[in-house]
């Protein structure tokens, strides 16, 4: 069995609704390992706890309970300083590169500022290694001494990648890195992210809305629904064999790239629930076409399903293998 | 020949800012007909949002147009007076937005604001207008609307309430229904509703949708004809299966090169290099000559016109014109 970077277990994060006792339900009770080198793709609708999950793996925020291990280190049980030396070997990538780069610092400062931080480098190897990030995702010498404001979306999200590789870490949290990009764009950052993966052998969360994206950049995936995963597997498995409605309705309403192929799918009717009053049993039971009395009581776990490989499905209808 | 619904011809919506003019649209010539589908895809800064807003008449200085015709039931909408406009608007074309959250009143009942588009164009009863009302979300598939007629935006979600804008946008029965972005703003699950929603309200209602978007998928599940812009352009016009099976211009195989596909795995996707230039900064000769990775040296002296290469499909491209062969020797 390959090793796993990242291990998350039991992870459970509600937030306080402001002037009540009842609380979001943002994430509940998650396991999932991220194996050294490959990308793990969380795809989900809004609301499903996707970029909370991000965040906590990161210990941008601090769950309710559970652990996050990185490299068998447990981020709960770090001191500050410790912490700090972990987070140079784990950072994130946003949605949006308009809102993320300070429009104040040129992207030379941009890039050198993780590496006062985090590494102890001379000003001359800062600079140096400045221009091999330009290099590495496909900047030029001239930007150096440009501003935010002076890029397009598609070199800002450049930039911003740039920024995250500035110290050397093994795992990016890519957090719907193309969303806010033009479609012709986007293709040239998923392409500059995989190259990125394979020169310097890194692991990538990559959370998205987009199953088409998830499927073409993961080597397993993770569905999750209402701050829980109701299915993962490989990436090939989960799209010959979904397990799950859920999973199977996601699929079916990616839009078609063959005009010829409309039409033939599975439609869920109304909306997400609340995560604030989860339905009981299984929290995506109200949405279900193939509901079941014994759904709207009983929980189902994730369990391994038919064909292996660790494809797993929270889904009494799912074939126990 | 039958008269198409909605014509427009040569459109040139121009903004004049401090910077210069910025040419938005810059000759833009497509037709809609009675019932049809017609989708216009293009990246940011390519125009189609102008185009339909131009349609409407509803674009404001700095911007104005400055050539061109539109005919709408065979009249012409820039030779209109202000009020003929605005009776025209809601009666007979109407529009819904991207955000439909932003697009209603917060403080005024879901019911009230549909029934409110009823009323400014026709008198009518308070018990007509609410009867018509819950017809119409019932047509939108509003769960419940005896009860939800009554609620605030707020207690709705997105989808539902970008339902509530298209049952807004039918009330009065229009000829066409301009819908910009419809579904960008909402879940893949939600938008393959609200998608399926359009189709078959067509179908019932015969209103033909001008559907303005930047996602091939969206025009591959929903249009029946499709344009493709370029800042400000139209660089292909094709019945929806062409563009799909067999695009023509360069631009419009990069788009959908770009786009990762669930049926086949590619180890890299087909990216077009560079990015939108800026709409100050217009290539000379073709606008995507500087991006194409078919480009000759005739695309840099002018212009390609939109020409016809098979039935219903037109490209602008020198790829497919005498000149290329010169200029290829």
């Amino acid at each position: 069995m390959a090793d796993a970077l990242v291990q998350i277990r039991d992870l459970v994060k509600q937030f306080p609704v402001e002037g009540s006792r009842s609380v979001v339900h943002a994430i509940s009770d998650v396991d999932l390992d991220v194996m050294r080198g490959e990308t793990l793709g969380l795809v989900g609708e809004s609301g499903c706890g996707k970029t909370t999950m991000g965040r906590l793996v990161l210990r941008l925020i601090e769950p309710t309970s559970g652990r996050v291990l990185i490299d068998d280190r447990d981020l709960q049980k770090l001191s500050r300083s410790e912490l700090r030396q972990v987070r140079s070997e784990m950072q994130i990538i946003f949605q949006n590169p308009f809102a993320s780069l300070n429009p104040r610092m040129s992207v030379e400062e941009i890039l050198r500022r993780p590496m006062e931080i985090h590494l102890s480098l001379s000003a001359a190897e800062r600079s140096r290694r400045v221009s091999v990030l330009l290099e590495q995702v496909g900047l030029r010498e001239e930007h150096r001494k440009r501003y935010p404001h002076e890029f397009s979306g598609g070199q800002r999200q450049r930039i911003a990648i740039g920024r995250a590789l500035a110290v050397e870490p093994k795992f990016l949290v890519l957090d719907e890195p193309t969303s806010a990009l033009d479609v012709s764009v986007q293709a040239q950052i998923l392409n500059l992210l995989r190259r990125l993966q394979r020169e310097l052998g890194l692991t990538y969360l990559f959370i998205s809305h987009d199953l088409s994206a998830v499927r073409h950049m993961s080597d397993r995936i993770a569905v999750m629904y209402l701050g829980k995963i109701v299915e993962t597997s490989t990436a090939d498995a989960l799209f010959a064999s979904p397990q799950h409605p859920y999973t199977k309705a996601l699929m079916s309403a990616i839009p078609v790239t063959n005009p010829g192929l409309r039409g033939e799918r599975v439609r869920l009717i109304g909306d997400i629930p609340s995560p604030i009053s989860l339905p009981t049993g299984c929290a995506f039971h109200t949405r279900c076409p193939f509901v079941m009395d014994r759904c709207r009581e009983e929980r189902p776990e994730l369990i391994e399903v038919i064909g292996g490989g660790g494809h797993r499905a929270a889904c009494f209808l799912a074939e126990q293998a | 020949m039958t008269v198409a619904l909605l014509e427009v011809e040569n459109l040139k919506t121009h903004f004049f800012g401090r910077r210069g003019v910025t040419k938005a649209v810059d000759g833009v010539t497509f037709s809609v007909e009675k019932s049809e589908i017609v989708g216009i895809v293009g990246e940011s800064g390519s125009g189609k949002s102008v185009t339909s807003l131009s349609v409407l008449r509803l674009v404001d200085a700095p911007g104005r147009i400055v050539d061109g015709t539109i005919r709408f039931e065979g009249r012409d909408l820039l030779a209109m007076s202000r009020e003929e406009m605005r009776r025209l608007r809601g009666r007979r074309i109407s529009m819904i937005f991207q955000e439909p959250g932003t697009s209603m009143n917060p403080v005024l009942k879901v019911g009230f604001q549909i029934a409110e588009a009823i009323r400014s164009h026709e008198r009518v009863t308070d018990a007509e207008a609410r009867r018509r009302t819950l017809e119409l979300m019932d047509l939108v598939g509003i769960p419940d609307a005896a009860h939800r007629i009554d609620q605030y935006p707020h207690q709705f979600s997105g989808g539902m309430l970008q339902r509530l804008m298209i049952a807004m946008g039918l009330a009065l029965s229009p000829a066409l229904l301009v819908a910009d972005e419809p579904v960008t703003a909402l879940d893949v699950t939600i938008q393959a509703q609200i998608l399926d929603l359009l189709r078959d309200l067509r179908d019932r209602t015969e209103a033909a949708v001008l559907l303005i978007t930047h996602d091939m998928g969206v025009v591959a599940e929903t249009c029946d004809r499709v344009l493709v812009m370029y800042l400000g352009r139209v660089v292909e016009e094709a019945p929806v299966d062409k563009l799909f099976d067999a695009p023509l211009h360069p631009y419009t195989q990069g788009l959908l090169g770009s786009i990762p596909k669930i049926e086949e795995k590619v180890e890299w996707l087909e990216a077009i290099p560079g990015s939108v230039p800026s709409p100050h900064d217009v290539p000379s000769g073709c606008r995507f000559s500087n991006r194409c990775p078919k480009v000759m040296d005739v695309c840099h002296t002018a212009e390609p016109p939109l020409i016809e290469h098979g039935p219903g499909h037109r490209v602008a491209c020198y790829l497919y014109t005498t000149e290329a062969e010169e200029d290829r020797g």
